[in-house]
């Protein structure tokens, strides 16, 4: 049996992510360390659009709106998740980065020396949700450790 | 710090960094150019 | 922190520039200037080669030797190297591109069936958005361009503001009267219509909301300024922005090719683009792709564009009272407030703009929109680069076209005017000039004597050279503006679009298209 001191686990909160959880939580041993990774994809830099008549104050308005309110679905989920890793009496650690998911994991999976990445699977097509996967492939080559992808559940 | 803070304009989608100024400078250029061509053309 | 990023591309840019231009000025182009037809723009191509060559010249230069201190000055020096690299782009796409796509779309006309380039509006400010897409989305915009491309909406805005000069007040005053009822009517019902389809489908406040500005009233603007007064969630406000992104790039194109296969004229064009376009900044894009060759629809097209926007506080108050009705814990509102705040200032500037034009300083006031009437010798004969004169008198030809049909002419003052224009092959008054296009209004001669009757009017009638060099500069500025603005279109946020807010979207979007375009059809004749 693998020995995992580290455990990366991405997530953010979707239903993909929540099967992902679990199984990394089960996967926790009593002196593994669990690595939480949010990451904000970058198209929200995108999300102004072309809009150009707007008033450099509702601008701002809209942008400090917006991180603001992404910070608070991120803090609702982390609430959430972390009832659940203390119940179980894990150690963890949440970070959250901006960037593309897929290098932002790259690299974090290098920073936290993780012995075993954890993700969801893609949703599937019929679900709508955001638009931003991790591309399976570029992991695939980049990634120097095992990387399990929990079933999406039904 | 309050000087750098002056310097760090961010990255929102326009230069401007206080509230109307991009209209007023839109404003100031559309004067200018209207001054040169009623002077020059 | 210091902004100016060092790089020689600001000084290869303007290299490039002052080369084309002064390789324009001594002759070497001409091979190529021939082969696009392009010899209109040879003025321009000498007269904006040299003046932004020689700004990124001198800029690039101080880039490379001096060492920027942080401030003001290196701030805005920093714009120049992308302002420069979006005019490289916009000079590429209309000296060239454009030109090239006609001779193309010419060239495989007989093997298609059709001119692609004009069936598709492939001209410069298609492809110069096109352009501006792509970069961002491909390439990604340089990162000492990036300061620049943040200076697009200052050009569009200054666009508005110039635009004020070209219209009379009997023009604006209809205008305005018409867009108002067709904005009034088509946005106050799309947005009661997301309200109401939202409640239906039970969805949650925060989505109806920003999605009714967004599919409402200008497209990402509103659901900018809406998204924080009805507190959307991050994917409510990624779905709406990316079905309005999506919407806006489908109609920019499509617009244009079936305001074309139907015939419509520039008003009517303008009205439908200004009123069905989801999206604001398409509008322009759109109308300037409908006639790239000059600005009658966009003159249109940005009236309606100028009262949407006006609609736009009005809209946010609504939904921000309709949201602290419907939820516990909103936020209250402060009416003046999101009036003042939201209030487009650069209208204003329009306004003032329009008000110093109509004093008639650029064009004397019965020089009808800069039309003016002048039959001399300076104003007939017209010499062209090569230095050879061509005459705008009439033919002997057109003479003996218009002596077999003068006796078509019944009225006595038209008949004298038939006369003079006769015996000196030119309109000798004003008075004569609409006297005998009473003539060619009346179709009393044959095709071909009105054709000459036509002739003979265009070349009496001259543009007051202010107002041509306004119709430039505002094309200019729309070009670099719609440039730049492509260049904030990315595709990861038009993926975006999905959710009810796509359902419901594209029902109202394309019951507002369609529904806009009936009306105009049946109510805007060509004449404002």
């Amino acid at each position: 049996m693998l020995k995992l001191k580290n455990i990366l686990l991405a997530s953010h909160g979707t239903i993909g992510a929540q099967a992902a959880e679990k199984i990394a939580l089960g996967l926790c041993q009593p002196d593994t360390v669990l690595h939480h990774l949010i990451v904000i994809p970058d198209l929200w830099g995108g999300m102004m659009g072309d809009d150009w008549l707007n008033n450099a104050s509702t601008r701002d308005t809209y942008g400090q709106y917006v991180e603001a309110q992404l910070g608070r679905e991120i803090d609702q989920h982390r609430a959430i998740l972390e009832q659940e890793i203390k119940a179980r009496g894990v150690t963890f650690q949440t970070k959250v980065v901006l960037g593309k998911p897929d290098q932002c994991l790259i690299d974090y999976a290098v920073e936290s020396k993780a012995d075993l990445i954890v993700i969801g699977s893609p949703r599937p097509s019929e679900i709508s949700g955001l638009r931003s996967r991790m591309v399976l492939e570029t992991l695939a080559q980049a990634l120097t450790v095992p990387l399990l992808i929990a079933p999406y559940p039904r | 710090m309050m000087h750098e803070d002056k310097f760090d304009r961010g990255s929102a989608l326009t230069i401007f960094k206080s509230d109307r100024h991009e209209d007023l400078t839109a404003l100031a250029l559309a004067l200018v150019i209207a001054l040169l061509v009623y002077l020059f053309i | 922190m210091v902004y100016t990023q060092r790089t020689p591309w600001t000084l290869v840019m303007g290299i490039i520039m002052v080369a084309y231009a002064y390789m324009v000025k001594s002759g070497m182009m001409e091979p190529l200037i021939k082969f696009l037809n392009t010899g209109r723009h040879a003025g321009e191509m000498q007269t904006l080669g040299f003046t932004f060559g020689a700004l990124a010249i001198l800029v690039g230069l101080w880039q490379m030797l001096a060492a920027p201190k942080e401030g003001q000055t290196d701030y805005y020096l920093s714009t120049v190297a992308g302002l420069i690299f979006i005019m490289l782009i916009a000079f590429v796409v209309k000296w060239g591109l454009d030109p090239l796509m006609g001779n193309w779309g010419r060239a495989a006309q007989p093997a298609l069936g059709f001119n692609f380039a004009s069936v598709m509006n492939l001209n410069y400010v298609v492809m110069g958005i096109l352009a501006g897409i792509i970069i961002v989305n491909v390439f990604k915009v340089p990162g000492w361009a990036q300061n620049g491309v943040r200076l697009s909406r200052l050009g569009l805005k200054t666009g508005v503001i110039l635009l004020g000069t070209l219209y009379s007040f009997a023009e604006l005053a209809q205008l305005g009267k018409l867009s108002v009822v067709l904005i009034g009517i088509f946005v106050l019902g799309s947005v009661g219509l997301v309200l109401w389809i939202g409640a239906r489908r039970k969805l949650p406040n925060s989505m109806t909301g920003v999605m009714s500005a967004g599919i409402g009233v200008c497209g990402v603007s509103a659901s900018v300024a809406a998204a924080p007064v009805v507190q959307a969630k991050s994917i409510e406000i990624a779905y709406t922005i990316g079905t309005v992104l999506l919407f806006g790039v489908v109609c920019m194109f499509a617009f244009p090719i079936i305001g074309k296969a139907l015939g419509m004229g520039y008003v009517q064009f303008g009205a439908w683009a200004g009123t069905g376009i989801l999206n604001s900044a398409q509008v322009a894009g759109a109308a300037l792709a409908f006639q790239p060759g000059g600005i009658e629809t966009l003159k249109v097209a940005e009236i309606f564009n100028i009262t949407r926007v006006l609609f736009l506080p009005i809209i946010v108050l609504w939904l921000a009272l309709w949201y602290v009705k419907r939820e516990v814990g909103a936020h209250q509102v402060d009416v003046a407030h999101v009036i003042v705040s939201k209030f487009p200032v650069f209208v204003l500037g329009f306004i003032l703009m329009f008000l110093l034009s109509s004093t008639g300083i650029f064009a004397p006031a019965r020089h009808y929109q800069g039309s003016y009437f002048d039959n001399s010798d300076k104003a007939l004969i017209k010499k062209d680069r090569s230095g050879k004169e061509t005459s705008n008198y009439l033919k002997d030809a057109d003479v003996e076209t218009l002596k077999k049909d003068a006796d078509k002419v019944k009225r006595d003052d038209q008949k004298a005017a038939l006369q003079r224009l006769i015996e000196n092959k030119k309109v000798m008054t004003e008075d004569d000039d609409t006297t005998l296009r009473g003539i060619i209004n009346a179709k009393a001669m044959s095709k071909e004597g009105t054709a000459v009757l036509n002739k003979a009017h265009r070349a009496v009638r001259h543009t007051a050279a202010k107002i041509a060099m306004f119709r430039d500069l505002i094309a200019w500025f729309f070009t670099f503006g719609l440039v730049g603005l492509g260049m904030q279109i990315t595709v990861a946020s038009i993926k975006q679009a999905g959710g009810q807010p796509l359902v419901i979207g594209s029902i109202v979007g394309v019951i507002k298209a369609v529904g806009s375009l009936i009306v105009v059809l049946l109510m805007v004749s060509e004449t404002v």
